[in-house]
């Protein structure tokens, strides 16, 4: 108790300097938070900033690279490489004057800057290529068409045909079947430039069959116009189909000319 | 004491005779059995308790036991012919209605031609054995099953035939072909069969080839369709113009059963 009261006074006492401490602290925040402020304003005017800002949108181009059209992510990367072009320094290519010694005119002139340049030439790059870039651009994740091209001199109806296809690895793959061919979207990535697809194909009644076997392909760019299904390459092979043979003996065993029986 | 002798004499035969009548019934009551199967094909083969066990899992068994005895059918291969063989005329019935036989009748049809067509895929012992034991019996059923209206059924009925008819029995199929009420699908098959051994057709046999050829031609007329039997009656021209058998007679090659004298215009069985 004692102690307590006899600290009342000297509290007292310390009030005015606290106060003027207080003051003296907040007016040294004030001035960080301006030189910060200053700082910042100053730093958002510096190459540096507009090299890191540039790199924000190179990055963030990258990462909605799989989930948005890719002309979007084309902009996006345009602007970035663009901004940080900025930042480096290639801002202006230079400027001029013009003055006639005899004459009080004189002539200013200046270039674009760097990053102007640039952005103009891919502007009228996007132009020109605007179909190149989106396979540029595209995902590098997608689908190869592969055309199996069936050689059936009898005629015989594909439709009809139970057709499973899949990868070496044992991945099922959806398939169309058409009149004369046999059509499959096999998952790929960008760069595969072959493919290995199995395939095994029985007609009615096994009446003739498309033995199993898992054909290397050779894939090549869906060029515009080519196929109207949004896939990245297409891979074509011939297959033939197989008819059930006689295997042609007489009555002693020797071997005669076999025929290809096609049963009804 | 010697009335009580007599009468255990007389038990003793009595039982002796009743164990022989016993033995006798059991002899007669599987004879018919034997002598069916042995008759059934021309061949001698020998008896196999695991053959004779599947085909009758493939008869009376639910459809898993079906499969497996199927399969192990196809795994004995060539051994298991004449046995196969033997249940063809008792399965296969001498009409072309197969969608009408007894369902149970007909799936089994299916399925023991189904067997016996893998076991002579690409197999040239197995379509020797299966000539060495086939009868008119087996080739005549076995070419109303390819005319038939059961698609299965024809498609593998043809397919058998195609791989072991030959100058032997070629002319059970002609005589169908003659057969104006023969379907469409029946004559591409049977056509086909034709085919198959026209390349090395004998003198009798060439003869009844061209009569048959010239009978379906005129059956399929000029006009549209048919165009599968066309290209295969051109077909059967071609090999049979190219066969070094066509001026050798059947006799003389040891060939006279069935085709040497056959009758055409008997009626079909």
């Amino acid at each position: 108790m004692q102690n307590t009261e006899a600290a009342k006074p000297v509290d007292a006492a310390l009030k005015p300097e606290t106060a003027a401490l207080d003051g003296d602290q907040s007016a040294a925040a004030i001035q960080v938070l301006q030189l910060l402020f200053t700082r910042s304003i100053e730093f958002s005017r510096s190459g540096f900033f507009f090299i890191l800002l540039g790199c924000g949108f190179l990055y963030f181009a990258y990462h909605v690279l799989y989930h948005v059209h890719p002309t979007f992510v084309f902009i996006l990367a345009l602007l970035g490489l663009s901004i940080v072009l900025f930042g480096t320094g290639t801002q202006s290519l230079g400027s001029g004057e013009f003055t006639e010694p005899a004459s009080q005119a004189r002539t200013k002139f200046y270039l674009a800057g760097g990053a102007g340049v640039l952005a103009g030439i891919f502007g009228f790059g996007a132009v020109l290529g605007s179909e190149k870039i989106e396979r540029v651009f595209a995902n590098s994740s997608g689908y190869a068409l592969v055309v199996f091209e069936i050689s059936n001199p009898a005629g015989s109806n594909l439709q009809q045909a139970t057709v499973v296809t899949h990868l070496r690895d044992g991945r099922q793959l959806p398939v169309l079947v058409r009149d004369t061919s046999i059509e499959v979207l096999a998952p790929i990535l960008r760069g595969y430039g072959k493919l290995d697809v199995c395939i095994e194909a029985r007609g009615p009644e096994r009446k003739w069959s498309i033995e199993h076997g898992c054909p290397t392909l050779d894939l090549k760019d869906n060029a515009p116009g080519q196929r109207p299904e949004p896939v990245q390459s297409i891979g074509t092979v011939r297959l033939d189909i197989k008819y059930v043979n006689t295997l042609g003996l007489d009555e002693g065993g020797k071997s005669t000319p076999a025929t290809t029986f096609i049963a009804n | 004491m010697e009335m009580g002798n007599a009468c255990e004499t007389v038990s003793n035969v009595l039982r002796a005779a009743a164990r022989l009548v016993a033995v006798w019934c059991c002899f007669v009551a599987v004879s018919p059995a034997i002598a069916q199967s042995s008759n059934a094909v021309r061949c001698s083969y020998e008896s196999r308790s695991d053959v004779a066990s599947a085909l009758r899992s493939l008869q009376a068994g639910d459809e898993p036991a079906r499969l497996a005895a199927a399969a192990a059918l196809g795994q004995i291969g060539k051994d298991a012919l004449p046995h196969l063989m033997a249940t063809i005329p008792e399965n296969l019935r001498h009409n072309a209605e197969s969608n009408a036989w007894p369902a149970a009748q007909r799936d089994f049809a299916i399925v023991l031609t189904d067997i016996i067509r893998a076991i002579l895929s690409n197999d040239r012992q197995a379509v020797l054995r299966f000539r060495q034991c086939t009868t008119d019996g087996i080739i005549k059923s076995l070419t109303w099953a390819a005319r038939g209206d059961n698609q299965r059924l024809r498609v593998n009925a043809a397919n058998i035939l195609a791989n072991i008819v030959d100058n032997t029995t070629v002319c059970f199929v002609l005589h169908h072909l003659r057969d104006a009420t023969i379907s469409a699908s029946g004559r591409a098959n049977l056509l086909g069969v034709t085919n198959s051994m026209a390349s090395y057709a004998y003198k009798e046999n060439v003869a009844g080839i061209t009569q048959t050829m010239e009978s379906v031609t005129a059956q399929i007329g000029s006009g549209p369709g048919f165009d599968q039997s066309k290209s295969i009656i051109r077909d059967i021209s071609a090999r049979m113009a190219q066969s070094e058998n066509k001026n050798t007679s059947l006799q003389s090659a040891s060939l006279k059963e069935y085709c040497s004298d056959y009758n055409f215009s008997a009626g079909l069985d």
